[in-house]
Order: structure tokens, then sequence, then C-alpha cells
């Protein structure tokens, strides 16, 4: 399966070609009052807004400061900003002993991608935007 | 003798000529008397002149040793008495052969009797050179040992000591003829006149001989020749008394003839029995004051009366008064003789002893000669090798210095050389930021490329699933040849992309390792430079120090060849002197030898003045005399 391998903090990941439109190297963002830090705001991609989220921050690390993982349209209009892009890579899926739940990352499956000495934890775009962690962006006021 | 003759021929009387032959006869006897005392005493005197003048030679021997260029007649000595050496050889035998009976001896002492006989015996068969170390103060040296064994009482043997005593006395005699020998010359007795006066010590024993002792010989000579003429005229007058016995003979018997013919015949016999008896109590009286004078006593004389003894009173008289004169000049004389050799000897004593200091410390200073010449020569052959060595440094400085100053220009090329390096290298290293600026573009557009590889993938991936399934669904053949096609170029990009981004890295590895080379090149070769000059500024300054240092080097080349040169002057110089000294310690042996055989003459000289003393101690003189 062909996948998009990236590393955010200290995790590499992989997502599969058909869950990413676009790869953005840099982008303008502009930032939304009242939205979590993690979520960095909305940036103008092709006359329309796509909302950016720090997926570093969201794993409660550093922010990151690589591309932007722009997701097909068909996931919603999301942006990822990750720390490092390794590029694709078309290798076998090979499962490993780790549960989907053993994670922070919301979509992770048991399955992985080797490479260079590196192992890739496949990811789900779909169950990460669904994830209500990753839709409440809304910054939490205190009453 | 005229007196007596003149009263002889006063008395007329033929009586008196009756008694003439016992006069003479008197006479003749007291002549011969004292012409033997006066032999006695002219021999003793000879003797104590004859050696005098044999310690005045030999003492006059070793004075002239002093001069140089008799030295070498000191060593080139003539060939001794055969008969003398037989003799010494004789006597060294007979006494080894005494000394070897002796259980207690010391055997040097029996040595020192050996090599004096095998010394003598070498120099008679010509086995030894005649020369002072050879010959002379071997044997000067083992008889003074054998003489300081009989001092010391280590010999008291008395036929050994005598053989040791007749050994020295031989060894005497043949150094004193060789000392004639060698020094004889045709004025040789001037020069022993000259050298007694000159010789220490004993020319004033010479000086102070009376001239009475001189003239012994010729009143030894004159006494019996007075007494011969005497008895001539005795027996003349006995040949007038038969002529007046005899008528017609001689004016005596015409006295006698007129006599008797005024006298009767018995007063002429009274008379004459008168004349006979006064004349024998006059001989009686004569031989009784003559008598004193038989045992040595000068004090008396005879009374000179008018008879027929009276001119023999006289004579006798004369005689005495010139015993009287010749006694006391002879115990002047003496006592002159052993003042001066008690004083002679003393002083060869001193210089006996002074000569035998000298003879040590010229012996010593011989030695440190010895010395004094290996540490100059050794001196002298350490100051060649280091004018050799100096010579040496000089040549390699000199060729240190000429390498010092092709490095100094090879130094310079050098520095030129790496100026032009660095100016290389900065125009690299400027480059290489000019590369590193370009190589920037590049990345850009290898990470554009990697990102439009990218997506492209990614847009390959989605028409190929859009194309799966709008194919599945239509079956439609192109839109999958198309889809592939993208994801054909896509490959394409994102291979091109990637070994861009590849060859892009290499390039700035490549860069980064040229630049950091160049610039460790470029100030590695400053420091280079820097060093180079310090090295050039260093060469120069030893160039100009090695220059100096030839120039140092060939001045102590110098002056070191000349220390050899003198250097080797002074051992030579050391070399005479040590030789001369040897020559001075031989002679100064021998002169302490020899002075120690003039104390031993002196002590004989001595002993003869004594001798000569108790030979006339027996005659007594008057009391104003002896004052």
């Amino acid at each position: 399966m062909a996948c998009i391998l990236f590393r955010v903090g200290k995790w590499h990941w992989a997502v599969d070609v058909a869950s990413v439109h676009r790869v953005h190297k840099q982008v303008s963002v502009q930032a939304v009052p009242g939205t979590q830090p993690w979520f960095l705001g909305v940036s103008q991609i092709d006359g329309q807004l796509l909302p950016v989220t720090d997926l570093s921050l969201w794993l409660g690390q550093r922010p990151a400061t690589g591309a932007v993982l722009h997701l097909h349209p068909d996931l919603g209009p999301c942006g990822l900003r990750v720390d490092e892009l390794f590029g694709t890579q078309n290798r076998p899926l090979v499962p490993s002993a780790l549960s989907a739940s053993n994670t922070l990352m919301p979509g992770a499956l048991s399955q992985v991608i080797e490479w260079k000495d590196m192992t890739f934890r496949v990811v789900d775009m779909n169950l990460l935007v669904q994830s209500p962690a990753f839709i409440a962006i809304i910054e939490a006021r205190p009453a | 003798m005229s007196r007596a003759t003149r009263r002889l021929w006063r008395n007329e009387a033929s009586d008196e000529l009756k008694n003439w032959p016992r006069r003479a006869l008197l006479v003749w006897v007291l002549c011969l008397i004292g012409a033997v005392l006066l032999w006695v005493m002219t021999i003793a005197a000879n003797r104590a002149v004859t050696q005098s003048r044999s310690a005045s030679a030999e003492i006059t021997a070793i004075d002239r040793s002093d001069a140089p260029e008799q030295l070498v007649l000191v060593d080139q000595l003539a060939a001794p008495n055969s008969d003398a050496l037989r003799r010494i050889s004789e006597t060294a035998l007979t006494l080894h052969t005494r000394l070897q009976q002796g259980t207690e001896l010391a055997a040097s002492l029996v040595s020192n009797a050996g090599r004096v006989a095998g010394l003598a015996v070498a120099l008679r068969q010509d086995q030894l050179t005649n020369s002072n170390d050879s010959f002379w103060q071997p044997m000067s040296e083992s008889i003074a040992d054998l003489e300081k064994a009989v001092r010391l009482g280590e010999v008291s043997d008395r036929a050994s000591v005598g053989l040791i005593s007749e050994l020295r006395t031989r060894y005497a005699d043949l150094r004193l003829k060789q000392s004639e020998a060698t020094f004889a010359a045709p004025d040789t007795r001037a020069q022993e006149e000259s050298s007694s006066i000159t010789a220490a010590g004993v020319a004033p024993i010479l000086m102070n001989i009376p001239w009475s002792l001189r003239l012994l010989p010729w009143l030894t000579f004159l006494l019996p020749l007075g007494c011969l003429a005497y008895g001539f005229y005795a027996l003349q007058a006995r040949l007038r008394e038969r002529h007046v016995k005899r008528p017609k003979q001689g004016y005596n018997a015409v006295a006698g003839a007129s006599q008797a013919a005024q006298m009767t015949a018995p007063a002429m016999q009274q008379n004459r029995n008168v004349a006979e008896r006064r004349t024998q109590a006059a001989i009686l009286q004569l031989l009784d004051e003559m008598e004193p004078l038989a045992e040595g006593d000068l004090t008396h004389e005879a009374r000179v009366t008018e008879d027929l003894t009276g001119a023999l009173a006289d004579a006798f008289n004369q005689a005495v008064h010139e015993l009287r004169r010749l006694v006391k000049q002879i115990n002047r004389s003496s006592e002159q003789v052993r003042s001066a050799v008690a004083q002679s000897r003393s002083r060869t004593f001193s210089m006996a002893k002074q000569g035998a200091v000298q003879a040590r410390e010229v012996s010593r200073t011989h030695d440190r000669l010895e010395q004094m010449q290996h540490d100059v020569s050794s001196l002298s052959e350490a100051t060649q090798r280091v004018a050799r060595y100096a010579q040496h440094m000089a040549v390699r400085t000199q060729s240190a210095a000429q390498a010092v100053a092709r490095s100094n220009e090879a130094l310079t090329l050098m520095r030129k050389q790496s100026n032009g390096a660095m100016r290389s290298l900065q125009r690299l290293v400027n480059s290489t930021q000019g590369i590193e600026t370009r190589l920037a573009d590049i990345k850009t557009a290898s990470g554009r490329t990697e990102l439009l590889a990218l997506n492209s993938t990614i847009q390959a991936a989605s028409q190929s699933s859009v194309s799966e399934l709008a194919g599945a669904d239509s079956g439609d053949e192109t839109l999958n040849h198309s889809a592939q096609n993208f994801a054909e170029l896509a490959s394409d990009v994102s291979a091109l992309a990637s070994l861009l981004g590849d060859s892009t890295n290499d390039i700035d590895q490549l860069s980064d390792v040229i630049r950091d080379e160049a610039t460790e090149s470029l100030q590695a070769m400053q420091a280079t430079v820097l060093q180079v000059e310090q090295t050039e500024q260093s060469s120069e300054d030893a160039r100009h120090h090695l220059d100096e240092i030839a120039t140092a080097a060939n001045a102590l080349e110098q002056a070191v060849t000349e220390i050899a040169s003198r250097t080797q002057a002074q051992a030579n110089g050391v070399v005479e002197v040590a030789e001369t000294t040897r020559v001075i310690n031989n002679i100064t042996h021998d002169s302490a030898n020899a002075l120690k055989q003039a104390v031993e003459d002196l002590q004989q000289l001595e002993n003869l003045s004594s001798s000569l003393e108790s030979c006339v101690h027996g005659f007594r003189l008057p009391a104003e005399s002896s004052s």
C-alpha cells in the first residue's frame, strides 16, 4: 500500500496516499481566537479556507515545524502540520503487536511499515478527524 | 865553617894537628845526625804537600766540572789505569769473599762488594763505557755504602774494615789519576797552581806551608856536602901534620924547625903535654856540653873558648841555633797546618752536606722535569688535536653557512610560493561561497521538486483510485491508461526529485568539505607562511652567526696552531733542561763523594801534621824561643 510517511514529535506515522489531497510546504495561517492552542487557525488554499491543526501540539509535544498535509476533501477540510515528511513509500503492511488503544493518536492501527530501520505506524485519518478530541477546537472557558 | 877554618889557620901548634881525626869524626857524626833528621822531616813534609796537592787536584777537577764545555770531558773520560783497576778488583774480591764468610751481614753489603769488583773488571775488559753513569757513580755509591756500613758498625771485622779503607784509597787514587789524565794540558803545572790557589779549603794549607820546609831537601844535600868538604880539609890537615913531623915539608916544617931551634927538647915535651891535656879537657868539656843535645835539649849551648874546640863549639852553637829555628818553624807550621786543616775539613764537611742536599734537590727537580716533560708533550699533542678540530670545525662551519644560505633562499622561494597558494586558496574559499549560494537555489528547487513529486504521487494515487472506481463501473481503458501514465510521471518526477535531492546533498557536503578544507588549508598556509618567515629570519641570523663562528674558528685554529708550535718548543726545552739536570745530578753526586774523600784526605793531612809535630816534640827550646 502506498503511504505517506511522516514524523510528529518522537513518533513516526504512515497514512494512506488516498487520504491526502496535497502537501503544502509553507502555508499562511490565520489564527482563530477562542480555539485550542493546537488549532493553528485557517489558511486560504485555492480560494477555500483550510483549518490547520498542529498535530504535535495536539499530541502534547512541541509545536511542529514541517509541512502541512492537506487531507482529502472527502474527509472534510483539514490540514495537519507535521514535523518531518519522508515522502511516499509503497510497502507492505506488517502487523504489529501494539493494540489500537495503546496510543494517544485516535485511528492508530495495529499495522506498521518498516523503512530505513524505522517503523511507521499506520493511522486511519478518517477515524482521526472524526474523533471528539480532534473536533473540540473550542477552547474551554472557565465557568 | 869559615870561622872554624880561620881559627884552625891561626893555630900553628902542631900538637893541635894531632887531634884532627877525632874532631873530624865528631863533626862528621853530628852532621850525619842532622842530615838524617832533616831527611826525615823533608820526607814527612813532602808527603803532606803531596797529599794536599792530591786533594787540591781532586777538588780542582770538581770545580772545573762547573764549566759546560768541560762536562763533555768528564763524560768522555780517558781510559783509567789498568793496574789500578786490577788492584781495586782484587781488593773488592777479597772483601767480597770475607763478607760472604760473615753470616750476620746484610746481603746488600756483599752485593756492593761484588758490584765494585764487577765494575772494575768490566771497565778493565772494556765491557763498560768510561762514563759517570756506567762506572764512576755506581762505584762511588757502592764504596760509600760500604763505608756507611763501617760507620754504622755493621762491619766490625778489622780486616774487612781495612779492606774497605784500602778500597777507598785506591778508588781515590784511580779518581785522581783519571782527573789528571782528563784535565792534563801543556800548561798543567800552571793550572794546578792556579787551581790550588782557587780551590776552597785546601789552598790555605799549601799557602801556609813555610818556605823553610820547602828548603829542607836542599839542606839535606848541603849538609852532607859540607861534611865531605870538612873531611877533605881534615885529610889535608893530616897530611900537613906529617910534613911537620918531617922537616923540609911546607911552612909548618919551617916553623917547627925554628921553634925547635929556640926551645930545648924537654921544654918542648912539657909544653906538648900541657897543650895535650888542655885539648883533652876542652874536648871533654865540649862532649859534656853536647850531651843534652843528644837528648833533644836545644836550650844548652857550648862555651866558645880560645881552645881548639872553640871553633867546634861555635859551629855547634850555630847548628843549635839553626835547629832551634827549624824546630820552632816546624812547630809553628804544624800548628798552622792543623788549624787550616781543621777549618778546611769543617768547610768541606759543610760543603759535602750541602752537596748532598743539592744532589737530592737536583734529583727531585729532575723527576719533576721529567713529569713536566711528559705533561708538556701530552699538552702539545692535545693542542695539535685541538688545532685539527678547529680547522675541521672552520671548514664545517663554512659549509654549514653556505647550506644555511641556500636554505634561506629556498625558504624565500617557499614563502613566495606559499603567498601565491594562499591567494589561490582565498579565491577557492570565495568560489566555494558562490557555490553554496547557488546550491541553496538548487536546494530550493529540489524541495519544490520533491514536493511536486509528492503531490504528483498523491495525485497519481488519487487518480488511480478514482480510475479504479470509475473503470470498474464503466470499463473505460483510456482512463486507466491515463492514470497509469500519470502515476509513471509522478514516479519519474519523484525519482528526479530524489536524484536531485541526493545530488544536491552530495554537492552540499562536497562544498562543505571543500570550504572546510580550503579554510583549513588557508589557515595552515598562513601559519606556514608565518613560520617560513620566522624560519627565514632565524636562518638569516643563523647564517650570520655561522659566518662569525667560521671567522672565530679560523682565528682559533691559527691561535691553537701557534700554541701547539710553542708548546712543542717548550717540550723540547724541557727535554734539554731535564738532560742538563741529569748531568748536573751526576756531577753533584760525584762532587759529594769527592768532598767526602776530601774530608778524609784532610783528616790524613792533619794526622801527618800531628806526626810531624811529634817528630820534633822531643826537642826542648829555650823559654824565650817558645814565647
